[in-house]
C-alpha cells in the first residue's frame, strides 16, 4: 500500500514537471505573434521577374513552373528548356503560401481570402475573382506547436503572419 | 497522460502527400481543363472539378467546374493542426501533426470521413507520401526537442488502404517531401541533401546516392524526365531520364 502511494506521488511529481516544461533559466519560453499591416493585404499586382527571397511551395503545369515567395507572391518561370529556364514575371500577392492551377486559372491564398487569376498570359496574370474569408490563414490564430504558452494575438495590432519563439519573464495568458 | 505522450512525441511535423507518377496523374485530366502538379507539402489539392483546401482545422470543398468562378460548397471540421492534404484514388489523406484523417471522395462534393486516423501507433505523426501500387512511403520527422526518436523513411503495405502496415524503414535525418519515378524514390532530407533510393524491392529501399547542390531541400515534383526541387535558393531542376542518376540542369533563383 505504502509503495503504491509512493508511486502515485511520483506520478504527480512527473506530471508537475510537465507543467513547468516551458520554464527555462531565463524565464518563460513562449511564442509571440509577428504582425503585418492589414491594409497591405490587397496590394496585388504584376512585377517584372526578380530573384526569389524566401522560397516557398512549387507547382508545375505544362511548361510553367510556379514558386511561392513566402508571404509575398508567386514567381512564374518557363521551363520548356529546363537547361535554360526563363523567368517571366512576379505576381505580388501579400500573405500567400499556397498555389494550385486548373487550366488557365491560378488559385492563391491571400491571407484569409482565395484569389483566382487568369494566367493564359503567364507574363501578365489578371485577377478574376476574390472569395473573402473562405479559410483562416493557417498562421493566424495560434503558434505552430502545442503545449506552449504564447502572447495572445491582438487584432488591433494587425494581422498575424508568423510566430517567433522568445523568452519572457512573465507567464503569458494564452496557452494551447 | 495524453499531454505527456504529446510532449514526448512533440514537434513532429507533417509532410503529407501522395505524388503520382505521370500515368496515375492522367486522372487529373478527366474534368476538362487539366490541373498541374504540386509538391507533397500542399494545402490545396485539385481533383477534376473540385478543389480541396485545408487550414489548421477544416477541409473546404470548392466546385471549380467553372474554373474562373469557384464556389465554396462546404467546410468540414477535421481536427487540429492540419498540415497537408493529398488525393489518392477516391480518397483524401489529410495529415496533421498527430494523425492522418482519411476521407472518401466517392461523392467528390461531399467528402465523407472513413476513419479517424491511420492507426496512430503505426503511421503516428507521419507524412504519407508516395503511393505506388500497394505501397506508400512516408517521411516521419522528429525535431530535436523530441529526443531519442529517429526520423525515418517508412514503407507501408496499403493493400487495405485504411489499414497500412509498416513493412520497412530507413533512417534519415530531417525528411520532408518526396516523390518517385518508376523504381527510384527521391526524398528531401533537408540539410543532408536529396536522397536517391532504389525501391525495386518496395519495402527495402536502398540508398543509391545523395545530391547536394543546395544548402537544403524541402520538396520535389518528379515531372516526366525532370525532377523539380524546392531548395534554399529557389528551385533546382535535374534531368532524371536515368532516374538513378539525377543530372543537374539548372537552378532558378
Amino acid at each position: 500500500m505504502r509503495y503504491s502511494l509512493y508511486a502515485v506521488f511520483l506520478v504527480f511529481v512527473f506530471a508537475a514537471c510537465d507543467n513547468v516544461s516551458n520554464w527555462g533559466g531565463s524565464g518563460w519560453q513562449i511564442y509571440k505573434p509577428v504582425y503585418a499591416n492589414a491594409s497591405d493585404l490587397t496590394n496585388i499586382g504584376v512585377e517584372q521577374a526578380k530573384p526569389i527571397e524566401k522560397p516557398g511551395k512549387i507547382y508545375v503545369i505544362g511548361d510553367l513552373l510556379l514558386q511561392n515567395d513566402l508571404n509575398t507572391g508567386v514567381h512564374f518561370t518557363n521551363i520548356s528548356n529546363p537547361k535554360q529556364p526563363v523567368k517571366l514575371a512576379f505576381l505580388r500577392v501579400p500573405f500567400s503560401t499556397e498555389i494550385s492551377v486548373k487550366g488557365i486559372h491560378l488559385y492563391v491564398n491571400n491571407f484569409n481570402d482565395l484569389l483566382v487569376f487568369n494566367i493564359s498570359d503567364p507574363a501578365n496574370p489578371s485577377l478574376v475573382k476574390r472569395m473573402a474569408n473562405v479559410f483562416p490563414y493557417h498562421n493566424s490564430e495560434y503558434p505552430p506547436v502545442s503545449n506552449t504558452y504564447f502572447e495572445c494575438a491582438d487584432p488591433k495590432k494587425g494581422i498575424v503572419i508568423d510566430w517567433v519563439a522568445v523568452n519572457v519573464n512573465e507567464q503569458p495568458k494564452c496557452r494551447r | 497522460m495524453l499531454k505527456k505522450i504529446k510532449l514526448i512525441c512533440c514537434f513532429v511535423l507533417i509532410a503529407f502527400s501522395f505524388l503520382y507518377c505521370s500515368k496515375d496523374s492522367s486522372g487529373n485530366f478527366a474534368g476538362g481543363a487539366p490541373s498541374g502538379q504540386g509538391g507533397s507539402l500542399a494545402r490545396f489539392a485539385i481533383v477534376n472539378d473540385y478543389m480541396y483546401a485545408v487550414d489548421k482545422e477544416n477541409l473546404s470543398v470548392f466546385s471549380i467546374s467553372n474554373p474562373a468562378n469557384p464556389q465554396l460548397l462546404r467546410t468540414i471540421k477535421v481536427g487540429f493542426e492540419i498540415e497537408t492534404i493529398f488525393p489518392f484514388k477516391d480518397r483524401l489523406f489529410i495529415g496533421s501533426t498527430s494523425v492522418v484523417h482519411i476521407f472518401s471522395i466517392a461523392d467528390p462534393s461531399k467528402p465523407a470521413k472513413l476513419s479517424q486516423a491511420i492507426s496512430p501507433t503505426v503511421l503516428r505523426r507521419c507524412d504519407p507520401v508516395v503511393a505506388k501500387d500497394n505501397v506508400a512511403y512516408a517521411t516521419l520527422r522528429v525535431n530535436g526537442a523530441c529526443g531519442g526518436v529517429q526520423s525515418i523513411l517508412a514503407c507501408y503495405d496499403i493493400s487495405d488502404i485504411a489499414n497500412p502496415v509498416q513493412k520497412g524503414t530507413f533512417n534519415v535525418s530531417e525528411p520532408y517531401g518526396l516523390g518517385y519515378k518508376e523504381d527510384v524514390l527521391y526524398v528531401c532530407d533537408k540539410y543532408v541533401g536529396l536522397r536517391v533510393f532504389d525501391i525495386s524491392n518496395a519495402f527495402s529501399p536502398v540508398l543509391i546516392k545523395t545530391m547536394r547542390e543546395s544548402d537544403w531541400y524541402i520538396d520535389v515534383i518528379p515531372y516526366n524526365d525532370v525532377l523539380i526541387c524546392w531548395t534554399a535558393t529557389g528551385a533546382i531542376l535535374y534531368d532524371i531520364t536515368d532516374n538513378r542518376n539525377p543530372v543537374l540542369l539548372s537552378s532558378i533563383q
